[in-house]
């Protein structure tokens, strides 16, 4: 080897040597696997999609890519996912069709119960991009349902899942029974609809009498929510009353004043039609009467000739304990 | 019709060229490699398939016409061949015809060879996640005519670069409107914000000016579902009639030149 050759060699070495040690060095000053680097590469949606050059979709599948093995980095070490929406928001701006980014997104989020919100706004932001998908508002729904316990807005998106386009029967199914539970005789009403809605469209036998013992269940619970609400009223006009003639009766300064009833509730539920709140006592559709306690003012009613899920878990049917889940 | 020797010619001078099997050979890789992506995707497969795929034909495409394109009439030129070829009878605008058939052509066999592993890798990935191949088809294919019908345009803008400047000068100017064309949607959106109504209408007239290549970029929407085919066969007569202003252009510009 020439002296001229082995010099070259020599300066390789030391270059490729010396190169080797600032890339170590530099892998210590700033470790790009990081998780704060995260930040690095969540760059506004917007100037990301401008410099893509049209190429967007395959930026939100690299930044897709780059989201499961955050989330996977979290779920492993149980730290905080503060970037989980700027990086599901950012790949659903990139690619707005990406539906189930917003699924997992949602799913992935409504975890934590401070990111429940942002669960929710990310699959707004669905619902408005992708007006057919009806996976969407059903998400929603189930995400106000289980973490909000906001029946009613629950009940609301799954009405609007049910009717886009190829939704499943679900949809409806839990918008009326979600209706039911927000204990609101108005929208027990709209339950009432959607299963008689259910009842009238089921393809097949096993659905329509599905619907219709739901349907029946839904008018005892609308029945029930009333007469709850009418014998609430009649307990405030009754001790409104109690309070007015005791009141009255310490203006006239008498010697004794009224005594205080063992119960303001109605005595029976006839009282409710004689004090004009009702015009007549609703049945079931066995024609049997409402089981009603005067000292607790509670509603029941008898067993239906098949487990009514909801109504015994509410502890509405008469023996049954609502601490029990129903078998079937 | 004399540009139809000149064009066959092109066709088997590019094609024997080594870096269009190397770019050729990069492209495939990176179509097959997202099989490999798309098992790290959670359920995603076919979509990342599809949005790679597509993208590497378009970035590789663009790639051979930038850096093939540019050089086809200067090649001529500094080779003296042009004088040789102008000789014949061939009009000066049958040559720039000829030589941006060719080219054509070449970048015809080469997306359709890159065509050809997409949909392989895209039938094999849904193979595996039991997704309807057939039902993609038709939306992978209007994607690829279009990618297509850009990659001519910008072998248009590159011939008619070619005829006023170097190779390198015309591989930026192409390059540049590549990223204008891509970006002069967003562009006239910012015009709009800044209030300024002057500066709106430049950008406004710019924007009229230069190609709308993201006419031709249906595949984000594609991915996701059909497009219509008005919307499509507006897209590529868009693309088609700009070519040929592109090319008429060019002609022009040749007649006048003097070597």
């Amino acid at each position: 080897m020439s002296l001229a050759r082995l010099i070259l060699a020599t300066l390789f070495c030391t270059v490729a040597f010396g190169s080797h040690l600032l890339h170590m060095r530099l892998q210590q000053a700033l470790p790009l696997t990081d998780p704060a680097n995260d930040k690095i590469r969540l760059m506004p949606p917007d100037f990301l999609r401008f410099v893509t050059l049209g190429h967007s979709n395959l930026m939100a599948d690299m930044l897709w890519l780059q989201l499961i093995q955050y989330y996977g980095a979290t779920a492993q070490e149980k730290s905080s996912r503060q970037y989980l929406y700027p990086y599901v928001d950012t790949i659903t701006s990139l690619s707005p069709d990406f539906e189930d980014a917003y699924i997992f997104g949602s799913y992935v989020l409504s975890d934590t119960p401070e990111q429940v919100k942002q669960s929710l706004q990310l699959l707004e932001k669905g619902m408005q991009q992708m007006p057919d998908s009806w996976m969407i508002p059903f998400q929603a729904g189930f995400v106000s349902y289980l973490h909000q316990k906001d029946y009613a807005k629950a009940a609301d998106y799954f009405v609007l899942a049910s009717k886009r386009p190829e939704a499943p029967r679900l949809a409806q199914e839990m918008a009326a029974q979600l209706n039911r539970r927000t204990n609101d005789y108005s929208r027990c009403q709209l339950g009432l609809r959607l299963w008689q809605d259910a009842f009238e469209n089921a393809p097949d036998g096993e659905l329509r009498a599905k619907a219709e013992k739901r349907g029946i269940e839904t008018r005892f619970h609308c029945d029930l929510i009333l007469l709850e609400a009418l014998i609430k009223k009649y307990q405030r006009d009754a001790l409104a009353t109690w309070e007015a003639s005791v009141a009255a009766a310490k203006k006239a300064e008498a010697d004794t004043l009224p005594p205080r009833p063992a119960s303001f509730y109605p005595a029976s539920l006839a009282e409710l039609v004689k004090a004009g709140m009702v015009s007549s006592l609703p049945k079931d559709p066995l024609q049997r009467d409402f089981v009603y306690q005067p000292q607790t003012g509670k509603i029941q009613v008898k067993p239906l000739p098949w487990p009514a899920y909801e109504l015994e878990l509410l502890g509405y049917v008469v023996g049954k304990d609502p601490q029990k889940k129903p078998t079937n | 019709m004399n540009f139809l020797p000149l064009a066959r010619n092109t066709l088997r001078e590019t094609i024997r060229d080594k870096i269009l099997y190397v770019i050729l050979l990069f492209a495939l890789l990176m179509i097959a490699s997202s099989i490999l992506l798309s098992f790290l995707s959670l359920n995603q497969q076919d979509k990342i398939v599809f949005d790679l795929g597509l993208s590497a034909i378009s970035i590789f495409g663009l790639i051979i016409t930038v850096f093939v394109g540019t050089n086809l009439v200067s090649k001529e030129i500094d080779k003296k061949t042009i004088y040789l070829i102008l000789s014949k009878p061939i009009r000066r605008g049958d040559f720039i015809l000829g030589k941006f058939l060719g080219l054509s052509l070449t970048l015809g066999v080469i997306i359709l060879a890159m065509a050809a592993a997409f949909f392989i890798v895209l039938w094999y990935t849904m193979s595996l996640t039991e997704s309807d191949f057939m039902a993609w088809l038709p939306n992978g294919s209007m994607a690829l005519v279009l990618i297509y019908i850009e990659m001519l345009l910008l072998t248009a803008a590159a011939i008619f670069f070619s005829t006023f400047s170097t190779p390198v000068m015309s591989a930026m100017f192409t390059l540049g409107l590549y990223m204008i064309g891509h970006m002069s949607n967003d562009m006239l959106n910012f015009g709009k914000l800044t209030g300024q109504e002057s500066l709106n209408q430049v950008i406004e007239t710019v924007f009229y000016i230069v190609p709308d290549l993201e006419r031709l970029n249906l595949k984000n929407v594609l991915v996701n579902q059909p497009v219509s085919p008005e919307i499509f066969a507006s897209s590529l007569s868009y693309g088609l009639l700009y070519i040929a202003g592109l090319l008429l252009l060019s002609m022009m510009i040749f007649e006048g030149r003097e070597f």
